[in-house]
């Protein structure tokens, strides 16, 4: 899916994904990744929970509003403003 | 996992949403490996993974869809008792009535995942999805993978 969410990023379309395992999110290194501790499976958490399907909803789709230069990788209670993401390590790629 | 080959894309430099998220349209793409009625189901036994997508149009009932994955790797109770959980098209459309978003794609898609053998997946499914994407004039994507 990180290949996936690459690809079009790089076309110009702003991404964001959510993550429910993020060693592997971090070796594929996607632009935006909204990193949850939950089950496999249930990326936007319980069934039949509208209010808290959208909240992650949004949380991650405003993590679009920012630019990345790197892999940006948010817990989903983490709060304040990001700012821009610079400066890979080197041989990052 | 081990077994697997992680790849990544270069994406930099990267895209910025530039207009709020309430006046843009959202797509989604998840690898709850969702297929409509009346589509092909994916292919478990396919060498080095199914690659293929399947479009979900906005207004599909979510009750129609069902998932591919009969993986023991994770429980699948969730998302085909609320498909919202991997592919929240009910929830975003709530969303946009709200005006918490501007509006949603005409279209969507869902992967298999579990793709051992990836080239197939950026040379051709991931170009074929970007064009969709510009013709669907969707302005961000949310990606679910389960």
């Amino acid at each position: 899916m990180g290949l996936i969410q690459s690809v079009v990023e790089r076309a110009g379309i702003p991404t964001v994904s959510i993550s429910t395992l993020e060693p592997v999110s971090r070796k594929v290194r996607p632009p935006r990744v909204l990193v949850r501790d939950v089950h496999l499976g249930y990326p936007l958490g319980e069934p039949d929970d509208p209010d808290g399907q959208s909240a992650v909803i949004l949380r991650a789709l405003e993590m679009t509003r920012e630019p990345v230069e790197v892999p940006w990788f948010v817990p989903v209670d983490e709060i304040g403003p990001p700012g821009l993401r610079r400066a890979p390590e080197p041989g990052f790629w | 996992m081990r077994t697997y080959r992680y790849r990544s894309v270069d994406w930099r430099p990267g895209a910025r949403l530039r207009q709020p998220v309430r006046d843009s349209r959202v797509a989604t793409i998840t690898t709850a490996a969702f297929h409509g009625p009346d589509q092909e189901p994916f292919d478990l036994e396919e060498k080095g993974g199914d690659v293929s997508y399947r479009v979900i149009e906005r207004g599909t009932d979510l009750a129609t869809l069902r998932s591919a994955h009969k993986s023991n790797a994770f429980d699948t109770a969730g998302i085909e008792r609320d498909p919202n959980v991997a592919l929240p098209l009910q929830r975003l459309e709530d969303l946009a009535a709200a005006g918490a978003i501007g509006d949603v794609s005409p279209v969507h898609f869902s992967f298999m995942g579990s793709i051992s053998a990836p080239a197939r997946l950026i040379q051709r499914s991931a170009p074929a999805i970007v064009r969709a994407l510009e013709t669907a004039r969707a302005d961000l994507v949310l990606l679910t993978p389960v």
